[in-house]
């Protein structure tokens, strides 16, 4: 079933469609955020109050717009609120637990030098998406996180098509250049 | 995730290399939120969904505020610009219009020659078939016959006789026959005459033209009731002024006198100087304009001499 319908049986009195639209946007939403306010705790803050704007505002929703547009513009806005309230201290974020976003799953049978060579990889790749300007790295978070297309990206943003395609261009091509400077990507793809 | 064509074309731009970000970012990305958060959340989504829905529609009481308090304001306003008392000619033709349909009601409370023609136009076809039957006929000749001695009743002959050219081309032949029933009705019912029964203002013409015996007294008792709604309507505008002097009466000096001069530019001379002779009395030592200075000693009589 659509998010869109979910919502609207949510709107309803469904609870349980409620708990399917969490389900299908619950991590991809929290990663959005996490990575862009860059700590745990406030990103479970701002989580929070994302949804808690979804909730009480299920009386006025219209299925005008994918849901996910809906939901990342709520999130996009609940980001911004939070850093009028408090303004980023430092420009690398990483998690506060910077070894569970490490803990990269790989085949059973892999040698510790390859779940090293691993690690190493995810880590170069979360070091240069949290020092890209926060426009680049929203869009690709939008992009990645949330599914959004190119004119969805530019409508959370508040932008026209063409910069929205423009700085995921640009995040897209530091990021390829930082797997590849760091000799990672041929070493993993080989 | 969903594309669009340009989507697409912007895919194909470096898409191996873009897929390899993508992959690897997406076996790196593997934070959840606290089963805290979560539970607090899903807790919160459940109590509202049993909430019944209320839309917080706020547009519509909000218009409807809206709407009063203009239309409030609005007729506030008019209501300051607008003179709260009709002209005297006004309220004299109001009263002359007043006087002219009551006066011949009041003359005429023993006809019933109107009544009997409404008689004979609500009557039901039963009636018709009675006629009919008795196939009498009446003229117009046999009029002064039908006459009720003593009770100055007009019958429908009359009618028929003085002033029903018009029924008789309507109705046709049938005009006549339908007479003599009608006389039955109306001898039988006295109550035809009432004074409650309401006119047509052609009746009231009807009766106004036909020369009857009674026309003089008639015009007299017109003439009284003229008379006395033109004295009602006299004693009204007194009032009226008086209740004006005392509304003015209540307003600051300065508003006062450009009543006053508003009166004196409609030419309402009587009026301007009951109300200045008011505001003398209660300000007497109250600098007038110029404009009501020259009022004021135009409006004093003359000295003996």
């Amino acid at each position: 079933m659509p998010d869109e319908d979910l919502m609207l049986r949510y709107r309803g009195g469904d609870a349980r469609a409620f708990e399917e639209l969490y389900a299908r946007h619950r991590g991809g939403l929290f990663r959005y955020v996490l990575r862009q306010v860059g700590f745990r705790s406030a990103a479970d803050e701002v989580f929070q109050e994302v949804w808690m704007r979804i909730v009480s505002s299920r009386a006025r929703y219209r299925a005008e717009a994918r849901f996910a547009t809906f939901l990342y513009s709520i999130a996009h806005n609940c980001v911004m609120d939070h850093f009028r309230r408090k303004p980023p201290l430092q420009l690398i974020s990483f998690d506060d637990k910077p070894d569970e976003a490490l803990q990269v799953p790989g085949p059973a049978a892999e040698q510790p030098e390859r779940q090293a060579q691993r690690r190493q990889t995810a880590r170069h790749l979360l070091r240069a998406l949290a020092l890209l300007p926060d426009e680049q790295r929203n869009a690709f978070l939008l992009h990645e996180e949330g599914g959004l297309t190119l004119d969805e990206i530019a409508v959370v943003m508040g932008v026209g098509r063409e910069t929205a395609k423009s700085r995921l261009r640009y995040a897209l091509a530091k990021l390829r250049e930082e797997l590849t400077g760091s000799g990672i990507e041929h070493a993993d793809v080989a | 995730m969903p594309t669009l064509p340009e989507d697409r074309e912007f895919d194909e731009e470096n898409a191996e290399e873009n897929a390899e970000v993508s992959r690897r970012y997406r076996e790196t990305a593997r934070e959840e939120p606290s089963v805290r958060v979560e539970a607090a959340i899903l807790e919160a989504a459940r109590r509202e969904a049993g909430r019944p829905l209320v839309a917080r529609n706020w547009r519509v009481p909000a218009s409807v505020a809206a709407v009063l308090v203009i239309g409030v304001s609005l007729s506030l306003l008019t209501r300051e610009g607008v003179d709260p008392l009709p002209p005297l000619d006004q309220s004299r033709r109001q009263a002359a219009e007043v006087a002219r349909p009551a006066a011949p009601s009041l003359a005429m409370k023993g006809e019933p020659a109107p009544k009997a023609r409404l008689d004979l136009q609500s009557r039901p076809s039963r009636d018709r078939s009675d006629r009919d039957d008795g196939k009498a006929e009446v003229r117009p000749g046999d009029g002064p016959a039908n006459q009720s001695a003593g009770t100055g009743q007009v019958t429908e002959p009359e009618v028929a006789a003085s002033a029903s050219p018009q029924v008789r081309q309507s109705d046709g032949p049938a005009a006549t026959a339908e007479a003599p029933s009608v006389q039955q009705s109306a001898s039988k019912k006295p109550s035809a005459s009432a004074p409650g029964l309401e006119r047509s203002a052609g009746d009231r013409a009807l009766a106004q033209s036909s020369v009857r015996p009674g026309a003089i007294e008639e015009k007299q008792a017109l003439a009284d009731a003229e008379e006395e709604e033109r004295a009602r309507a006299k004693s009204l505008r007194k009032e009226e002024s008086a209740a004006a002097v005392q509304l003015d009466a209540g307003q600051p000096p300065e508003r006062w006198l450009r009543s006053i001069e508003d009166l004196i530019r409609s030419r309402k001379q009587a009026d301007a100087r009951a109300q200045l002779a008011e505001f003398r009395k209660r300000y007497p030592d109250y600098r007038l304009p110029d404009t009501l200075q020259a009022f004021e000693r135009e409006a004093a009589p003359d000295p003996p001499k």
